[in-house]
């Protein structure tokens, strides 16, 4: 199955322009981080491959499905997991807002129990799962977060800011279940972060977005300091 | 199959929200009593009144009525309010995310208070009889016509609710517009009183909304054991049209919010 793939993309918001002329590449069995200033285009990027919001022109495709045109299919082969923390039912249990979510991902009930206490575990959220979300620390949140995401075994997955609450440990081990993700499940994986440090130890590129446009693609597992120069040298003094 | 998974899981999903909240069944239920106490002591005051289409007296009339406007306000206002609910929480964009056919999210978003509406309607109907003596008709064939009625009710109002939804989805904030329809409709439909008492031009609006037809039906199903057959498939006939216009209005505001960058926006 293809990956992600974008080009040309432009989308403007009013008087602003928030991409202009985008093109990116993940392969399947590739982590790309992206990074940028704030306002760069990163979250409209994401979720313009996550089909909620339509690009005024250009054109991406998520494993091989037009995001526009085939919208419901790229659905089905994506999975999200968006910086909003709020974005759960706080008056259930985790365990149970994965669950619904799983059923929206067209798993059988017997599976989608297996498989939601599958990945309770993997997040480190099992002894949790029977808590309201409402309880949840927004660290515990983001990692239920990255369950949700993976609910459907997804072929391609798009991250945004996903570790930004998270512990250093977990941080650690969420970056740890993505280079396997897509060492192992050979799944292509988008990530949007603030921490250079992460981009560049986790990703095989890293690609640096400015005011809308990839301004450097650079080479993962470099030294942090080389990203942070590419950036420094998109913020006017 | 699997719609039906999902439809189910909207409802496990709700009635778990619904259980959190202990203390609304309770009120619900000492609402319908006062609702139907304060109705009840109106009927005494007007009494039997066959010349102003009050043959069974207001109170039976007006029960049948109230039952009613829990379908009109369900069908209205459970729609637009789940989507409003999941803009505030930020749920809205990640079910919109997924891969189930957001025809069938917004249609499973109010099951739960569907289901909710007719079993609150059915109580009402019980302690009106239980309670207050109400007399209805309950052969098996007056309660199938009133069964076929209530679901192209709730098909009707649901497609109303779609709709309203549709521009929850674009402009967010529609609480007033909700209320509007919702008195508005129960005004024109005849709950609280025969449209015959209205003036001759609301008259003939009344006589040609298919609410008002879905409410003669379930009165005469109820209290005078006859079936307005007509009337009942007139209203299945536009129930059945309009589950697919306000799908695609739906449609049609989720593809503005996805261009205007505004589906995640409350």
């Amino acid at each position: 199955m293809e990956g992600i793939r974008a080009n040309g993309l432009v989308k403007r918001f009013g008087g602003t322009l928030a991409l202009d002329g985008v093109d990116l590449e993940v392969r399947p069995g590739e982590i790309v981080s992206l990074v940028g200033t704030n306002g760069a285009g990163k979250s409209t990027l994401v979720r313009i491959l996550a089909t909620t919001v339509m690009p005024d022109d250009g054109t991406a495709t998520v494993g091989g499905y037009d995001v526009v045109a085939e919208a419901q299919r790229a659905r089905g082969v994506t999975g999200l997991m968006l910086g909003d923390e709020r974005a759960w039912y706080w008056r259930i249990s985790g365990r149970r807002n994965l669950e619904f979510y799983a059923a929206l991902a067209r798993l059988r009930r017997a599976e989608a129990q297996r498989r939601c206490a599958e990945l309770l575990e993997e997040v480190g959220l099992a002894e949790h799962a029977d808590r309201r979300v409402g309880d949840y620390s927004s660290g515990m949140r983001a990692r239920l977060g990255l369950a949700r995401a993976l609910l459907g075994r997804p072929p391609a997955v798009l991250l945004d800011e996903p570790t930004r609450s998270v512990d250093p440990i977990g941080a650690e081990g969420f970056r740890d279940r993505l280079t396997a993700l897509a060492g192992d499940g050979g799944t292509a994986v988008l990530m949007t972060t603030h921490d250079l440090g992460e981009a560049a130890s986790v990703a095989g590129t890293v690609v640096v977005l400015g005011a809308g446009r990839v301004r450097a693609v650079i080479p993962g597992g470099g030294d942090p300091a080389e990203l942070h120069d590419a950036m420094r040298s998109l913020v006017p003094a | 199959m699997s719609t039906l998974r999902i439809v189910i899981a909207f409802v496990r999903r709700d009635w778990a929200v619904s259980r959190s909240y202990r203390l609304p069944f309770v009120l619900e239920l000492v609402s319908m009593v006062a609702t139907l106490a304060l109705f009840f002591y109106v009927g005494h005051l007007i009494g039997p009144s066959p010349s102003k289409g009050l043959p069974h007296g207001y109170f039976a009339f007006a029960a049948i009525g109230l039952a009613f406007i829990r379908l009109l306000q369900v069908g209205l206002v459970s729609f637009t309010s789940r989507v409003r609910d999941e803009q505030l929480t930020g749920t809205f964009e990640t079910l919109m995310a997924t891969s189930t056919p957001p025809s069938i999210v917004i249609l499973a978003e109010a099951t739960y208070d569907q289901l909710r509406a007719v079993v609150g309607g059915l109580v009402m109907m019980v302690l009106a009889v239980t309670i207050f003596g109400l007399t209805l008709d309950t052969g098996v064939a007056s309660l199938l016509v009133c069964a076929v009625a209530v679901a192209a009710t709730l098909i009707l109002f649901s497609a109303l609710g779609v709709g309203v939804a549709a521009f929850t989805v674009v402009f967010k904030q529609t609480g007033a517009v909700v209320g509007l329809l919702v008195v508005g409709l129960a005004f024109l439909a005849g709950a609280y009183f025969p449209i015959d008492v209205l003036p001759a031009p609301l008259r003939a609006i009344a006589d040609v909304l298919p609410f008002s037809w879905s409410l003669d039906v379930l009165r005469s199903g109820l209290l005078r054991d006859s079936a307005d057959v007509e009337r009942l498939a007139g209203l299945c006939a536009v129930a059945a049209a309009s589950i697919p216009v306000a799908l695609l209005i739906f449609r049609a505001a989720l593809r503005s919010a996805r261009r205007s960058g505004t589906l995640a926006h409350y």
